[in-house]
């Protein structure tokens, strides 16, 4: 069986930038894939590519075993696979109801299925009581959970997160990590970028760290937690354990 | 393309822009119902004239304004720009996405402007052939709007920046084009001045500048949707701005040029028809100089004298081609002349009498049957060496041949109707004055670019037709007064609608030059009607002109 997500030399330069460097990845169906880096490692710039937002200079991308850069089988992949993207792109002048509604429309569910699971994650992401609350007004805790619920609702068979628990408080943060280990336990793949290592520590299975384009360190949870914390293991893979800590003059002593 | 996602693309859209949309709906239905209520207002109605021209002018420019917050708002929900689209992720193909703009474009904005057209001629008894002639021009009214703008908004990522580009192209077309006319105003005068006066071309060359700025924006529209390569799109914006400047500077072809063909002499024998130059006429008078480079030239005019025109033409000078031979053998060929194709306002009181059925029209020119007109065009130098001498001057002049028909009689009345057409005139009011009378006439017509003029604001200038009041049982006819009436409202909605609602007011006080020919009293006035007389076409023709002993500067 062949790989949820897998990257052959993948290269994406900005004018004389290489912000990903020949990157060769391989996630396994069932993963919880968690994608981690320095701020402009790379990390975004590859979410980008998987989910078709950005073309790659050069190098090959399969999800399941499909080609992403194949335009003739661009929307057969977009149809196995949910994103929750970085600016969550939601339509501001749509409420919850209607944002589920038109991104099920999209992926040509039929009605019942569209109403069951649409009301049920209204439900499980407390957003049941918006009524006519257009999402602009939403919050930025709502705004995640509606974009997540909308991922969710094609039920994919990969789900692509950018940062999904950044600015989102405690509760919020609850209902996103409940319900993104059910997808796994259903086995969906899940790649996910964050900062926030100790969301990653609780709940990836398997994590690769990226740095100035390129992979640098990729592990089990179980590996890492037997030779120490990621936090650790990140810093060192990113050689941020030599660096010498500058320190504020007036904090100093 | 997947057709069954369109009608969800397109209520997303509609969702979107709703409120916007909502209110250039309002002011679509506001600005049918004020021209296709037939509503206008007489010229002492000075509160009123004020009132409606705000509205008139006001709701198309408004109008305009929304659809520059609409369209972008509309391109730019899904941006093409960057990557923050929503349908980059999902499975929506590129070409679903631009089919459902397009539709929601022509839907919504480009088909309910041409059906509030369609009801509004329908309302007003256009004709079914002018309607015809009518929608492709509304058609593209929308269109040179919509896609340009359109095709800024799929080249920016938000408002702000679409509104600097659009500022930035309209100044950069502005300029462009005002340092093109300078030029051309500097160095070629004459056929500046000639291309002025010659609506149909200026309207064909607008025409064609604006069809290649819809094509251009339509492909740039479509490579950005199709392919997201900005760089090709930046290229088709740049090439479309060049040819639609390009274009409106140097278009020569007049497509809605009616056909000029030679007369019918089957019906009007041209054989006996000749043009001699009254020699006392001549004048001469500096050329208008724009240029300081050029050399000062002299224009000479003359009056023609028409001579066994039939009864009911009139002839008019399209083009002079003259050269004089002195009688030291020299031979001086003319500058260009400046014609002025179709002056208005010279109505032969022979022709109207014969389309009156021999009515005399009593307050005519004496000078009718004659034009005046310019016949040659030389260097000063050499019109000061020579203005004396006497020489020959040999031309060839063509002339456009018109003849006059009744086309509507009206009594003289409040409510009197006449119908022409799609023209619509009723009378509105009749002032009966001490000496004369006043009337206030509603013309409604449609403002088609196959047949239209400068705003005319003289009663005797109308666009190819001029009123008489007619006393059949006194055998008298009478022309309205040179009175100018500048009626604001009417004059910019023929600027911004198709329907032109408009008052013209006639002054008939049965004198000329004011000295009364024919006392127009309570009397005079019952036994009148009011006869509307147009000149059609008939044809063109040439006639050779010699005039021997010429003098340029002819002592008076």
């Amino acid at each position: 069986m062949s790989s949820a997500i897998s990257t052959s030399q993948l290269t994406r330069h900005f004018g004389h930038f290489c912000a990903v460097d020949g990157l060769n990845l391989s996630v396994e169906r069932g993963m919880f894939y968690g994608f981690l880096g320095p701020n402009g490692a790379g990390k975004s710039t590859t979410i980008k590519m998987l989910t078709g937002l950005l073309a790659p200079t050069s190098g090959s991308m399969h999800i399941m075993g499909t080609d992403v850069s194949d335009p003739a089988r661009s929307i057969e992949v977009k149809r196995r696979i949910g994103v929750v993207p970085e600016n969550l792109a939601l339509f501001d002048n749509l409420t919850a109801n209607e944002y589920l509604t038109f991104i099920g429309r999209m992926y040509g569910m039929d009605r019942a299925t569209l109403s069951a699971r649409r009301e049920e994650l209204l439900t499980i992401m407390d957003l049941n009581e918006t009524g006519r609350k257009l999402t602009m007004e939403f919050s930025h805790g709502m705004r995640k959970k509606l974009a997540l619920a909308g991922a969710l609702i094609a039920d994919p068979d990969v789900l692509f997160l950018d940062e999904p628990f950044e600015g989102v408080d405690a509760l919020a943060a609850r209902v996103l990590r409940d319900t993104l280990q059910s997808c796994v336990a259903r086995g969906a793949t899940i790649f996910l970028t964050s900062h926030v290592l100790e969301i990653v520590e609780k709940l990836c299975t398997h994590v690769g760290i990226i740095s100035k384009g390129r992979v640098v360190f990729e592990a089990s949870m179980e590996v890492i937690r037997r030779t120490g914390s990621l936090e650790d293991q990140f810093i060192r893979a990113v050689g941020g354990d030599g660096a010498v800590v500058q320190k504020l003059s007036w904090l100093d002593g | 393309m997947q057709t069954a996602l369109l009608p969800h693309l397109i209520w997303k859209d509609l969702r979107h822009v709703r409120v916007v949309f909502g209110l250039w709906l309002l002011l679509l239905l506001a600005q049918g119902v004020l021209i296709g209520s037939g509503f206008s207002v007489g010229p002492g109605q000075m509160l009123w004239q004020i009132a409606y021209t705000i509205l008139a002018m006001g709701i198309p420019v408004l109008q305009g304004l929304v659809l520059v917050i609409l369209i972008p708002l509309l391109i730019q929900d899904e941006s093409l720009v960057g990557t923050t689209a929503f349908w980059f992720t999902r499975p929506i193909s590129r070409g679903t996405v631009l089919a459902a703009k397009v539709l929601f474009i022509v839907g919504l904005l480009v088909i309910p402007p041409l059906v509030v057209e369609l009801l509004v001629f329908l309302a007003n008894g256009i004709q079914t052939r002018d309607i015809v002639r009518a929608l492709p021009q509304v058609l593209y009214t929308s269109l040179s709007l919509i896609v340009p703008i359109a095709a800024l908004s799929t080249l920016t990522r938000s408002f702000a920046r679409f509104a600097i580009w659009l500022v930035s192209v309209w100044v950069a077309v502005m300029a462009f084009g005002f340092v093109v006319q300078f030029e051309r105003m500097i160095f070629s005068m004459e056929t500046f001045m000639t291309d002025s006066q010659n609506t149909s071309l200026l309207f064909s060359r607008s025409i064609a500048a604006g069809l290649c700025g819809i094509v251009g924006g339509a492909l740039v529209i479509g490579n950005q949707y199709l392919t997201r390569r900005m760089r090709t799109s930046f290229v088709i914006l740049i090439v479309t701005v060049a040819s639609s400047i390009c274009v409106q500077m140097l278009w020569n072809y007049d497509f809605l040029k009616h056909p000029e063909s030679a007369a019918n002499t089957s019906t009007f024998r041209t054989d006996s028809v000749s043009v001699a130059l009254n020699p006392k006429s001549v004048f001469a008078n500096d050329a208008l100089q724009f240029s300081p480079m050029s050399d000062p030239r002299t224009s000479i005019s003359a009056r023609f004298k028409f001579s066994a025109v039939p009864h009911g033409y009139q002839l008019e000078i399209a083009d002079v081609q003259s050269e004089l031979t002195f009688a030291d053998g020299a031979k001086l060929p003319s500058g260009k002349v400046t014609a002025l194709p179709g002056l208005p306002n010279q109505w032969w009181a022979s022709a109207l009498s014969e389309a009156i059925d021999g009515v005399p029209v009593l307050n005519g020119d004496p000078d009718f049957g004659e034009v005046f007109g310019q016949v040659f065009s030389l260097d000063t130098s050499i019109f000061q060496e020579r203005k004396s001498e006497s020489a020959t001057l040999r031309g060839t002049l063509s002339l456009k041949a018109k003849y006059l028909t009744v086309v509507g009689r009206l009594p003289l009345r409040s409510g009197a109707r006449m119908v022409d057409g799609s023209r619509h005139v009723e009378i509105a009011t009749v002032v009966k004055q001490t000496t004369g009378c006043r009337l206030i006439l509603r013309e409604r017509k449609l403002n088609l670019w196959s047949t239209s003029t400068f705003s005319q604001f003289n009663p005797l200038a109308g666009d190819g037709g001029v009123y008489l009041l007619v006393n059949r049982a006194r055998n008298q006819a009478i022309l309205p007064d040179q009175n100018f009436n500048f009626d604001m409202a009417s004059t910019l909605l023929q600027a911004t609608a198709m329907l032109v609602n408009r008052s013209i007011v006639l002054d008939f006080s049965g004198s000329r030059r004011d000295k009364e020919i024919v006392s127009v009293d309570a009397d005079w006035l019952a036994g009148a009607e009011l006869v509307r007389v147009q000149a059609e076409s008939a044809g063109t023709l040439k006639r050779e002109l010699t005039a021997d002993n010429f003098v340029l500067s002819p002592k008076k």
